[in-house]
This record gives C-alpha cells, structure tokens and sequence, in this order.
C-alpha cells in the first residue's frame, strides 16, 4: 500500500483498513485533532478518550485499537513517550526505564527497587514526524 | 574529541566493585550516574544491583566500567548534588591561604580508617556530626578542596493502618487509627570548601542538600566553615562577611535568552497572580513554550522571577549541570531582595565549575 501524503489519504488509508468497525470514526476523530495540535508536546492518553466521547462514541476497545495502530508502522502519526509522575513532578524518562519499571520494579529515579513504582509510569503521544509531514500537508 | 581521564587515587583503585557500587548507590543518583554512562557509552543497566554486576564482568568492559566508576566516586566527593555559597577573596588573602594549606596535617579520626568509602551504616549513628576534615585536594589549575566528613540523618517516615499493626502494639496503644513512624537513616556527608585561586572565589559547598530541613541547611555552611578555620586560620572571622547576593541574577540568566535551558521558573505578575512553570520534555527551554511565550508577550514581557532552574551541556569536556535559584516570594517585596546561595548538580568537576562561573557573570557588585 503506499503511504499517505496529506490527511486525506492517512483517512482513507484508515478508512479501507477498518471498514465497517468503530475505529473509523474514532480514528478520524484522533487525525483531524492531530492536524490541530501538530505541535504539542505532550498528548495523555485520556485526551483520545475524551476525543471519542465529545463524538459520542463511547468505545474503549475501538480507542485503545486505533491509538495502538496510529502508533504503530503503517502510518506512524503517533510517537509515543513515558513519564515518571510524584508528588506534582513530572519526569521524562526513555522507553528501557519504562520497561526496567513494569519488568523489575525499578524506580527509574532512584535505581533501586520500588514496589509502588508501575503506579507512578505512565504513557503520553506526541505527533510523529510522519504526521508532522503527513498532516500538515495541504491535500 | 579524546577526554583526559582524571588522575584516580591509588586509595580507590583498590576498592572492591562491591563496596565502590554500593558506596557510590550511598551517596550518588541514579539519574546523574546513568546520564554519565550513557555519555561514556557504557552498559547503563537497571538499577544499581545490575551496574553492580555489569561492573564485575571479567572482561574489556567490565574493566572500563571498573575504571569509569573510580573516577565517577573521585569525583563525587566534591561534585554531585550540592547547595552552594559563593564569596569572593581578596587575592592577598588567597595566597595566604594557599601556603597555609599546603601544610596542613591531617587531623586523625573516626572517618580516617575508611575514608574516602563511607562508614558502615550502623557505626554511622555513633560518628561525628561535625564536619571533620578528611582531605585536600588540589587540582591541575591549582584549585584547593577542603573535604570534610560528617554523620547526618533523615527521618524516614512509614504509616500503618490500625489492620496493619500487631495485636500487641493494638493494645500498647489502644484507641489509635494509625501509627506513624519515624526512623532515622544515617549517611555520610561529603561537605567540601573550595579556594578557586585563579578566580578569586570562595565556595562553601554542602552535600545532598535535600537531606537536611531548611534549618539545617541554614547552619550548615557555617558549621564547615568553622570547621575549615580550625586548620586555616586566615578563615576565622570569615564567617561575618555575607555570601555572595544571587537573587538578582534570576531574573538575568532568565532574560539572557542563550543562557542555558530553563527547565523551571517560578514569577509574579503585574496582573495578580503567582505562577510555578515546570518542563517535563528535557529537551525544550521554558523559555521558548508556546504557552509561556504567549503569557509573555501578553503582560509586556513585565514579570517578577523569584526562582528558577537552568541546565547547560557543556563541551570541552563534555557534561552537564543544573543550577537551581530558589528566591523567596516575600523578597520580592523588599528594597534589598537577597538569596545567598544556590543548588547545583552536575557529576563532573569541571562542569560544576561552570555553571558557578556562569552564575557568576550575572551577580551584581
């Protein structure tokens, strides 16, 4: 398949993908809220939440899909970063600290065990350079 | 470009990997030493346990590991996390100091046996509580550290519910709904007075700050200074003049658009409110986020910084360093806002000189 070049090709991509499912209309939402907001930093994952509820489309499963496929090869429009959350103080870490926490309890902070420490991870989407590229694209 | 190792002190080249890991997992963090490794290419691991045995592998990175943590606690004696105060010295009185230090004994005590690894934990609670001078060191400018040991504490705190509590304790203390306990965690403290003899400057640096409550904090860079003129004479009645005054230079290094990266600024406005901005993307300066530049633009660039946080990377040779100016907001308020000292954190010695010598260039005399 080739790769979209605007925004109406990454919908339609989408579109052909998931035909006939609620991902459709969950996944355009997200698009043309990603075509907004090309240069935020920092997108939690309630925000596509609240994205498909604002559209009425009370589908969790539906969400979690598209924000999973969004983000994986095939079109790429969302980079995906964690964050180490305490006391009000919020920590980029990278993606091997993530996992040494989920894996191992290991606080990416401290280095040292922390059985508390999956409750303090948490996941955040930034546009990728694809959908800088895609979505800014006039059609 | 090839970095020259620093010198390591055959003291510590003949300690143990165990005991250097767990010396350094004392008294280090994690995220400086990881951001370290990282920059050496070196195998970062999880945690501290993992460092610990990548660090006794029998082969060629194992053994740069080896060398890399020698240098890292080497350096950690003088550097890592610190709260700083600056004074200026008349160059007189530096070369008097000089040739004072150069016949310095050094005192015997009970830190001597193990230093420059801490002492163990439990014999920590009966060690001195007094900075107690342990070393000089001078470096290839000619700089003199002044390394003093002392035995501090932080109260670790636990809560436990009333289902969490023995029956014993339940009826030692009936009626209660929770117990709160505090329990005392020694650590050794590596505060360090340092002669900048080229610069003219004085700085008293106390080791992990964030250990001691604010009271302490206060005390302490007297208690190493004192502790510093019982061997340099020419330090007693140092005590009286004021460190140097940095609150002016928040707002400067805030303005100077170059200056670094703000990670962190905390200001009021002309139009009644105070606000705290924090970035939680490393690679972005606060200065240039949209929302913040938006609310810039829309008050006239007019606000009024009482703290703020910079990070600088620094080349030749490579690292890195924050630097932490945390005013009061009552200062604000006053004809003379003071601020008489700084946190920094950087690994590298030469870093932590750099950011104190950009710091200094925006301090008004």
């Amino acid at each position: 398949m080739k790769s979209p070049q605007n925004k109406n090709e990454a919908v339609q991509v989408l579109t052909t993908l998931w035909a006939g499912r609620p991902e459709v209309d969950v996944g355009c939402a997200i698009i043309e809220y990603l075509s907004s907001n090309l240069d935020a930093r920092h997108i939690p994952f309630s925000q596509f939440f609240r994205i498909a509820l604002e559209r009425k489309l009370d589908e969790r499963d539906a969400v979690l899909n598209i924000v999973n496929y969004l983000s994986g090869a095939q079109l790429h429009l969302l980079a995906k970063g964690f964050e180490y959350i305490e006391d009000d103080r919020a920590t980029e870490i990278d993606s091997l600290q993530a996992k040494a926490a989920y894996d191992a309890n290991i606080n990416p902070l401290t280095g040292q065990f922390d059985d508390a420490v999956k409750k303090k991870i948490f996941v955040y989407f930034i546009p990728s350079e694809v959908a800088k590229q895609v979505l800014g694209s006039a059609a | 470009m090839t970095q020259v190792p620093p010198m390591v002190s055959s003291s510590i080249s003949t300690i143990s990997v165990d005991e250097l890991v767990s010396a350094l997992e004392l008294r280090t963090s994690w995220t400086l030493i990881r951001k370290a490794l990282k920059l050496q290419k070196l195998p970062v691991g999880i945690g501290w346990k993992d460092l610990k045995g990548h660090a006794a592998e029998n082969n060629a990175v194992g053994a740069k590991l080896r060398v890399f943590l020698q240098q890292y606690f080497e350096e950690s004696i003088i550097t890592g996390e610190r709260f700083v105060q600056l004074y200026s010295v008349e160059k007189d009185l530096v070369s008097s100091i000089v040739a004072t230090a150069n016949t310095v004994t050094m005192p015997t005590s009970g830190f001597s046996k193990k230093y420059p690894l801490p002492l163990d934990v439990n014999i920590l609670a009966s060690a001195p509580s007094d900075p107690t001078l342990c070393a000089v060191r001078t470096n290839s400018k000619g700089d003199i550290s002044f390394i003093f040991c002392s035995a501090g504490y932080y109260d670790d705190r636990n809560s436990y519910e009333y289902g969490q509590l023995s029956e014993l304790v339940k009826k030692t203390y009936g009626g209660i709904d929770k117990l709160i306990t505090v329990r005392k965690s020694y650590y050794q403290a590596y505060d360090v007075i340092t002669l900048r003899v080229g610069l003219e400057r004085l700085e008293i640096s106390v080791d992990q700050p964030g250990r001691l409550g604010s009271a302490r904090l206060e005390t302490k860079p007297m208690e190493i200074l004192s502790a510093c003129a019982l061997h340099i004479h020419q330090l007693q009645g140092f005590g009286a003049r004021p460190p140097e005054n940095l609150f002016a230079a928040i707002s400067s290094m805030y303005s100077a658009a170059n200056e670094g990266k703000v990670t962190a600024l905390a200001f009021r406005t002309t139009t009644g409110s105070v606000k705290r901005e924090r970035m939680t993307t490393s690679s972005d300066d606060l200065r240039d986020e949209r929302f913040h530049h938006a609310g810039m633009v829309a008050v006239g660039q007019d606000i009024k910084p009482y703290e703020v946080e910079i990070e600088w990377d620094f080349t030749l040779p490579e690292g890195s360093a924050e630097l932490k100016l945390a005013g009061m907001l009552s200062q604000l308020a006053s004809a003379s806002p003071t601020l008489h000292g700084c946190y920094v954190s950087a690994h590298q010695s030469s870093s932590f000189e750099k950011a104190l010598n950009r710091l200094v260039t925006y301090i008004e005399t």
